[in-house]
This record gives structure tokens, C-alpha cells and sequence, in this order.
């Protein structure tokens, strides 16, 4: 018996798939109706917020599709958002966009009591109790169906403003807050470019922009608890609806194109002693982090604002932690990467594995050699 | 968006060879540079494929980049046509690249893209290979930071690797070494070429074909350009040693099913509890024995 | 004799200069902080020579930047501005122009650093022969055998015991870590070595054997060095020639001898009171 099958791959594979779909219909022929994707959209909407971040790619029905396909897998979904987008071209660079401009549905401040505008708690969990509620576990659609349609009715219509003055630009004007650059520097498109350290602070941004949630709030939080020292207060966190001003096509002039559900996140630090660039002549300033992402993910965008304050320090002092270096920042976020990477050790290493037993026989023969272990036999026996 | 948006019914509107032809364009620009450089790692603005990031993105966004519907695709991992792996991408190029022609015949085909191992058969100047690249930066293991080791790529400073080579042989009297093991280009460039065996590196050295090297996570590609100089780091008193497949009393061992004794073999545990060794590359295993099933039909 | 070394005007500020900094700083006015712009003033307009084989002094307390000097000349900082010339046979390198790759070169060639702390001078995760290596290695000596006698002739030569050169250094005492940084700088033969205060923290009687080593080795090798410290001892033993500095000036240079018989400057006279 000197031959052993390598064949099989292809129908293993079939089999594979099939698996899987048999378990997505539920395993039950008398099961739930497939999800549709209005409902996971709608219903699952901060995960669909969630993939299109991660995805890269603005779309809820793909990023809805990409949930139902990937049986909820965050970072499966996600990637595949990502794979459908490589096979679309860029057909045109977006200019800056101004989310002074956003139609809020959420805007507080931790800094100030008040703010131009006003605070408004809108859409969040964060003073909802964890408490189970076991009456969702039975509901009946006639009232679910109302609730919408319910709470815009007993909504007040005309106190609310299009759109609310940043919080950050009554700091500028106090002088508190380094001025906006009057010149800027043109984005880096991270799908397009390769990172290559020493990286700027747009191509760092666009890499956290699509990061995946969970890797960043792991080195954001490892800042916050004392690996690192940006102490960071919210100067704004504001979601909506971002109108998206694209060039006509023929005139060539900032026309609105759509909207997109966006959070942003404006965190202050206080400033650093600089010994090398501000001299006596230069008054203490505030710093700023900066966060942003597609959909409402307000953990996404409050740590993606911290590291990027921890990154502008560590490019500008060196990093003295994790959190402060680039490269171990940027190279660690992203979902596809480190998930794929994870999963491909399932896959086989023969060769490699036999080339590691060959060097680890040869130093073994080399240790017998020199006399210093007497038990190593081989026990190999050989057909 | 709007309501009344509907996703289109049907798998269309993917282009040949999956990528958009920027993206294709842009990754032959980067195989142009990385050959006139041989050895560099160019960086490049990796894109995301349908498969998972370590199964082979990098090798395969170099073949679609560069097949055309003329081209016979060979893929293998480990060596085998037929493991899961290979299957997978076979299919997927298939799939989106309508016209091209696959082959597990390793002299049939223009373009082979392979995962840890350089096939037996000889390549000819009219191939390509395409090696899959987990980790393309063999200082990685002496130098965390890949700014620093773009300096030391730079100035060919490889010192603190040779180093580790150094105290190897001091601890051990043996490079431990396995598989990936640093290779000079051009006399410059040391690259890690892949996870192949130590058997494989020789094969680089003056090759007639193309070797292209990708790594998607990583985003660089690389190359090996034919009848290119592409040494092992050793030192000038220690041989570099391949793989040992000899038995104790210094036979070397056949491949159980052809008998070639000339072939990287895998190592199996069988069933009834003891070894078999066995061709790791099934082509040149089944060429073997078709050879010798022809020598026996007409003695 | 050419001189192997000549530095001119070598100045190296941290903050944002202003043109007070040099008027308001030195030892008259107690300080290398400027009162004006906070910058500190760590070595201003230090200017001297050395000849091949000699060993210069450089004397002060902490703060006085005798340390700042000679990490500008071994490119482990960039000094503001000034003009460093270093003579290798018959090609002169003006150290400062050098792009940061050339800078490395020489660094990994033709200089040698004995560091104060052996944390720096030395790779703790490496064996100490594995360290000398290294420094063959950057020199293109590529043979196993010949990188191993090498090593051990240069620890036999430090007496460190061959027989633990394939240890790591982190377990040797702090002398011998000294002994293994000397075989290193050594490695390469380099016409100029740097001392940072290489005997400072250590027993006397190790201190002693370190300082005859150095001796020993610039009359065998007739390398030149420049010697940092605040001890009076290490330069009475060593240096030729010495220069005292104090917030960040030379103060007061001349013939080691000469210096201590008859101190010139007020806080020369100091130190020299202090020891004796």
C-alpha cells in the first residue's frame, strides 16, 4: 500500500458549499421564510452600518445581501463588499465634502453644557437599559409596523434646523483650535495607492475609515487605559444624513448626487509641550482627533478620532506605544487582512512542514552528535 | 437611497479576469518595475479578491493581470493540481476568464500559479510562474519595521539576517532555516522566495521562465527574472543543504508510486502505522509513471 | 601628520533657535538654557583636532555636552550646524554633508562606540560572538570560519573567556559587557573609536584593567580615540590632549599634563582642586 489519494479536492469543495447552503435554509422544512433584505437592512440596521464601513463601499441592499449570503459573519460580509468592489471601476475623484452640511438625526457634545444649535440625544442606546425585553420575542407585526409611523407623527416638525454649525469652528474662532490649513494636500485614495511608511495623515484616515470595528477600538482602548496619554474630551459627535456633492458631468459644477448616513466623531486633547516647533511666540493650543465612517458606528468613529491623535503624535515625537506607531496601527485594522490571514493556516502546509521536520531531524542528529542527548532514537519504520 | 432601487437579478457585469481593467493596468505597470528591478518589493495597491487574504490573492491578481484568452493556466498548491486550494482558483479563473484553457500538465502550460512549490519539470522562457507570497520580506525576522527595512533593502545591509545564520550554527551547527529561505537576486536584493522547500530555491538561479512573486496582504510584487543570478544566503564555508529524503545508510529514498528519485517528496503516515514517501508534484508523478507503464508495454 | 579628525564650529541646539541663544548662554552665565526661547544649548561652536593614534579628552559634568559631541560625530544625532572633517587614508570625508547611507558606512566601517550603558553597544538577544559577527558581516567578511577565530581572538585580546563568547552578554557582569563592547567596536580595526564614559559605574579595580586595556590597544593598534568623561583619573591615564567643557563651551584646552599642573579657567582650577 505504497499509494495514498491526493485526488478529491474538486468535489470536496461541492460538498462544502452545499453544506453551508443547507444550513443558511435553517435545516427545517417547516422554518422562518428567508430573510428578506429590506428587513435586515431596516431592522439589522447598525450591522448594515457596519458593513458598508468595513466594505469600503457605500450600497445597503449589497451590504444587506452580503449579511443574509455570509449567515451574519461580520467580517465575511464585509470582505465581500470589498471583493465586489475591486471589479468596479473609479469613475471620478470625489472632492472634500462638507459635513457642516449634514441632515442630523444625532449631535451631542461632551465639552460644552450648550452648543450653537443645541445638543440632540436622537437614535442610542447609551442611556437604554440592557435589559431583556421579552416582549420582542413574540411581536406582532400590525403594531411594529406603526411604531415609525407613530413616533413622526408626534414628532415636532418645524423646530429643527438642515443643518448645525460644527461645534469646533466656535473653538477656532476663539483661537483655540490651530486654524484649517488654507492649503490642502489631495486625499490618498488607499484603494488605489499602496501604503508606504512614513505614511500621511489622509492615507492613515482613509485606512481607519474602513477598518474593521472591533480591531480599532482594541488599540484606540489600549490608549485610552494608559498605553499612551491622549486624553481626549468629545468636541462633537454627529450622525446624518451627508449630502454627497459630486462634479456635473457637464458643467463641472458641485451638484448633489445623494446622501449618505454618516458618523463623525471630533475628539480635543490637550496640547503638547513641544519643545521643537512652537517657540515663546507660539500660544498653547487645543489638538485634535479626527474619526469618520460610512453609517451609524458611533465606537468606530470615537476610536478611530483617538488614534488619529495618537498616530499625529507618534509621526511627530516617534511612537512611544503601540497605539502611537503607524505601522503597527494601520497594518493591524483591517478586517479582510487579519481575518484572512487567520484563516489561511487551515489550509494544508505539507511541503513546508516537511521541510521543517527535515532541519528539525538534521539539528536533532547534530545535538546526538555532540553527545549531549542519549535518548533520541528513531523510532521511524519504513515501508 | 432610492426605494426604488432593485440589485440586478444575475451574476453580470464582472469583466474578464474579475479586476477592472484600471486595476489590471496598474498591476502590470508594477510586474514592469519589479522586473527591471529584480528582486525589489514593489508596492502595490492590492486589491480585494473573493477569496480570503493567505489563500493566494497575491498570486492570483498577478494572473489576472496578465492571462489573456489564449493562455493554458496551470494551478497547484503544495505541489498537487488537485488540493482544495488550487481546485478553488482554478474554478474562480475559469469562471471569469471565459476563453482561457486550464491544464494539470505542467509543459502544457503558459502561466502556472503555484503555492509552495516550484514544479519538477523544467520551465521554458514562453512560461510564467506565479508564486503565492504570504510574508514577501525575509529581514522581517531580524526588523519589525518596515520603514527600517526599506533602508536596509536600500543599502543592501543584511548583516543582522547573515547573523542569524551566524548563531544558528553556533546553537544548533545547522541553519534551521526551513522553507522560505532568504535568497540574493541580481547580486543586491535578498527576497523571501515564498514558502517553497530549500529544495526549490536552486531552481530560481538562471531560470529560463518569469518567476513573479505576490503577495496580496502584504501588497508587494517581486520578481526573479529569467537567467537570473538567485543565490541562498549561506556563508562561504557552509554549504547550503535542500531537503535530506535519504535513509539512514544514505539510500536515497524512490517516490512509492514512480519510483523517481529525483523529486521533493511528501512524507505519509500511512493507515497500517508506518511511512510512505511519495512525489509532492502529482504531474510529474503521473508523467513518471506513465513513462515507466510505457517502458513495460513496449520492452 | 595630517590629522585624522578636525571639527570646526560644532554646535547642536534642541528648540527653536533665536539669536540670543549663544549670547546668553555658556558657563559666564551659569546655563545652556536660553532665557529668551527655552532652547537648550547642549554644545556651541566646539572646535578642535586629532591626530592619528592620539587620544583627546573630553572632560566636564553632566550637561556640559562633552557626550553631545561625540554622538554628532558618530551620527547618532545631527548637530545644528557645524563642519566635521575625517581623513581615511587619502580621501577626506566632511562627515556632515554625507547623505545618511554614507553616514552608515562609515559608522559601520571605519568608527567604533564604546556606549556608557551596554544596553546600547550591544544586542542582549544575540550571544556575544554572534555580536561581534554582525560587525564582520556589515564588512563583507562572509566565512563562517574565519568570522568564529576572529571573535574569539578579539575576546581573548578583551579577555573576555572564549568559552562563553557563544553566551548571551546579558549574563555577563557589567565589566566584561565593556570588554565585549571593545571587541566589538574593534571588530573592523577602525582608525577612530569613541569612549562615553566607559568606565563610570564600575569597580575600581575593573575600571583599572578596562583603562590599561584601552592603552594597550592604541599603542598595538595606534588607533585614534576620543575619550569622554567627568572622571579626572580616565584622563589623567589616558588622554594626551584634553578639552574641558562646561555648559556646552570648551572652557579651556591644551596638553593633559599642562591642564592639570596649571589649571587656567576658575571651574578648571575646581575640579582639579576637587580630586587632589
Amino acid at each position: 500500500m505504497g499509494y495514498v489519494a491526493i485526488k478529491g479536492g474538486e468535489k470536496a469543495i461541492d460538498g462544502a458549499a452545499d453544506a453551508l447552503e443547507a444550513l443558511r435554509g435553517g435545516g427545517q422544512p417547516s422554518g422562518p421564510d428567508p430573510l428578506s433584505l429590506d428587513a435586515i437592512e431596516h431592522q439589522l440596521r447598525l450591522l448594515t452600518s457596519r458593513i458598508m464601513s468595513e466594505g469600503g463601499l457605500y450600497h445597503p441592499k449589497l451590504a444587506a445581501l452580503a449579511i443574509k449570503q455570509m449567515q451574519g459573519d461580520t467580517l465575511e460580509a464585509g470582505f465581500a463588499l470589498r471583493a465586489y468592489r475591486s471589479t468596479r471601476p473609479r469613475l471620478l475623484e470625489t472632492p472634500p465634502q462638507d459635513t457642516g452640511q449634514m441632515r442630523l438625526i444625532r449631535r451631542i457634545s461632551s465639552a460644552f453644557k450648550d452648543i450653537p444649535g443645541g445638543q440632540m440625544l436622537g437614535p442610542t442606546h447609551d442611556y437604554a437599559l440592557r435589559l431583556m425585553r421579552f416582549e420582542l420575542a413574540e411581536e406582532s407585526p400590525e403594531p411594529f409596523r406603526k411604531m415609525a409611523a407613530q413616533f413622526l407623527q408626534n414628532a415636532p416638525t418645524d423646530t429643527l434646523p438642515d443643518s448645525f454649525p460644527k461645534v469646533l469652528d466656535a473653538l477656532r474662532k476663539e483661537g483655540l483650535l490651530p486654524p484649517k490649513p488654507a492649503h490642502r494636500n489631495p486625499a490618498f485614495d488607499i484603494t488605489r495607492d499602496p501604503l508606504i511608511f512614513p505614511v500621511s495623515r489622509s492615507a492613515a484616515l482613509a485606512t481607519m475609515a474602513r477598518a474593521e470595528t472591533g480591531s480599532m477600538l482594541a488599540i484606540a482602548y489600549s490608549n485610552m487605559r494608559g498605553y499612551g496619554d491622549v486624553h481626549p474630551t468629545v468636541a462633537e459627535l454627529r450622525v446624518g444624513y451627508l449630502p454627497v456633492m459630486l462634479p456635473h458631468p457637464v458643467t463641472g459644477e458641485l451638484t448633489e448626487a445623494g446622501e449618505v448616513l454618516m458618523t463623525e466623531c471630533e475628539v480635543i486633547a490637550m496640547y503638547e509641550p513641544d519643545d521643537t516647533d512652537t517657540g515663546k511666540d507660539a500660544a498653547p493650543e487645543f489638538t485634535l482627533g479626527y474619526g469618520a465612517c460610512f453609517g451609524h458606528n458611533e465606537t468606530k468613529a470615537i476610536s478611530m478620532a483617538i488614534l488619529d491623535r495618537a498616530l499625529q503624535k507618534g509621526m511627530h515625537d516617534g511612537p512611544a506605544n503601540a497605539s502611537e506607531d503607524p505601522e503597527f496601527v494601520l497594518m493591524h485594522i483591517d478586517g479582510v487582512d487579519s481575518m484572512g490571514f487567520a484563516n489561511h493556516y487551515k489550509m494544508p502546509h505539507y511541503v513546508t512542514f516537511q521541510s521543517d521536520m527535515d532541519r528539525l531531524r538534521a539539528t536533532r542528529s547534530k545535538h546526538q552528535e555532540r553527545g549531549q542527548d542519549q535518548q533520541e532514537v528513531s523510532h521511524e519504520s519504513e515501508l | 437611497m432610492n426605494p426604488n432601487y432593485k440589485l440586478p437579478a444575475a451574476q453580470d457585469s464582472y469583466s474578464f479576469g474579475f479586476l477592472d481593467e484600471f486595476a489590471k493596468r496598474e498591476i502590470r505597470r508594477v510586474i514592469l518595475k519589479a522586473i527591471s528591478i529584480p528582486g525589489y518589493q514593489t508596492p502595490y495597491a492590492s486589491r480585494e479578491m473573493p477569496m480570503g487574504r493567505g489563500f493566494g490573492t497575491g498570486g492570483l491578481q498577478l494572473t489576472l493581470a496578465m492571462i489573456g484568452p489564449d493562455d493554458t493556466l496551470k494551478v497547484i498548491d503544495q505541489g498537487s493540481d488537485d488540493s482544495v486550494n488550487a481546485v478553488n482558483l482554478r474554478k474562480f479563473a475559469e469562471l471569469t476568464c471565459p476563453g482561457v484553457s486550464t491544464t494539470e500538465s505542467t509543459a502544457d502550460a503558459s502561466l502556472i500559479q503555484t503555492r509552495h512549490r516550484v514544479p519538477e519539470t523544467a520551465l521554458r522562457e514562453d512560461q510564467v510562474l506565479n508564486l503565492q507570497v504570504p510574508y514577501p520580506d525575509p529581514l522581517v525576522i531580524v526588523e519589525p519595521s518596515e520603514a527600517r527595512r526599506k533602508v536596509m533593502h536600500g543599502e543592501g545591509d543584511y548583516a543582522r539576517l547573515l547573523t542569524k545564520l551566524y548563531e544558528d550554527l553556533v546553537q544548533f551547527d545547522e541553519i534551521t532555516i526551513s522553507h522560505r529561505y532568504p535568497t540574493r537576486v541580481n547580486g543586491h536584493y535578498v527576497i523571501d522566495p515564498s514558502p517553497i522547500p530549500r529544495y526549490d530555491v536552486p531552481r530560481l538561479h538562471q531560470a529560463k521562465a518569469l518567476m513573479l512573486f505576490g503577495a496580496g496582504r502584504e501588497k508587494k510584487i517581486y520578481a526573479v527574472p529569467p537567467y537570473t543570478d538567485a543565490e541562498p544566503l549561506v556563508f562561504d564555508d557552509i554549504p547550503f543543504r535542500t531537503e535530506n529524503f535519504h535513509t539512514a545508510d544514505g539510500k536515497r529514498r524512490p517516490c512509492a508510486r514512480c519510483g523517481a528519485t529525483d523529486s521533493f517528496l511528501d512524507e505519509l503516515n500511512l493507515e497500517t502505522g508506518g511511512k510512505a514517501w511519495q512525489c509532492s508534484d502529482t504531474d510529474y508523478c503521473n508523467r513518471q509513471l506513465a513513462a515507466a507503464n510505457d517502458r513495460e508495454v513496449t520492452p | 601628520m595630517k590629522p585624522i579628525l578636525e571639527v570646526q564650529g560644532l554646535t547642536r541646539i534642541h528648540g527653536t533657535e533665536c539669536p540670543s541663544c549663544l549670547d546668553m548662554t555658556g558657563p559666564e552665565h551659569n546655563t545652556n538654557v536660553c532665557p529668551a526661547c527655552g532652547s537648550i544649548v547642549a554644545a556651541a561652536n566646539v572646535s578642535f583636532s586629532l591626530q592619528p593614534g592620539e587620544i583627546l579628552g573630553i572632560m566636564g559634568e553632566s550637561g556640559s555636552g562633552k557626550s553631545t559631541v561625540v554622538k554628532t560625530l558618530y551620527f547618532d544625532q545631527a548637530p545644528t550646524r557645524g563642519k566635521a572633517c575625517f581623513r581615511d587614508d587619502t580621501r577626506t570625508h566632511d562627515l556632515f554633508e554625507l547623505n545618511s547611507a554614507e553616514q552608515r558606512w562609515l559608522r559601520n566601517h571605519r568608527f567604533g562606540m564604546v556606549y556608557q550603558n551596554p544596553n546600547l553597544g550591544l544586542n542582549f538577544s544575540i550571544s556575544a560572538g554572534g555580536n561581534i559577527a554582525e560587525r564582520l558581516l556589515m564588512n563583507d567578511l562572509n566565512h563562517y570560519g574565519d568570522i568564529r577565530r576572529r571573535a574569539s581572538e578579539l575576546l581573548t585580546r578583551t579577555d573576555v573567556m572564549v568559552g562563553r563568547m557563544d553566551e548571551s552578554p546579558r549574563q555577563f557582569s557589567g565589566g566584561m559587557q565593556q570588554r565585549v563592547q571593545i571587541a566589538k567596536a574593534l571588530a573592523t580595526r577602525p582608525p577612530l573609536l569613541f569612549l562615553d564614559e566607559v568606565t563610570t559605574g564600575l569597580d575600581l579595580s575593573v575600571q583599572a584593567r578596562i583603562l590599561d586595556l584601552i592603552l594597550e590597544i592604541q599603542h598595538e593598534l595606534d588607533t585614534a580615540m576620543i575619550v569622554v568623561t567627568h572622571d579626572l583619573g580616565v584622563i589623567r591615564l589616558l588622554a594626551s590632549r584634553t578639552l574641558v567643557m562646561k555648559h556646552g563651551r570648551v572652557i579651556e584646552s591644551g596638553l593633559t599634563d599642562q591642564i592639570l599642573e596649571d589649571p587656567q579657567h576658575a571651574y578648571t582650577q575646581q575640579l582639579v582642586a576637587s580630586t587632589l
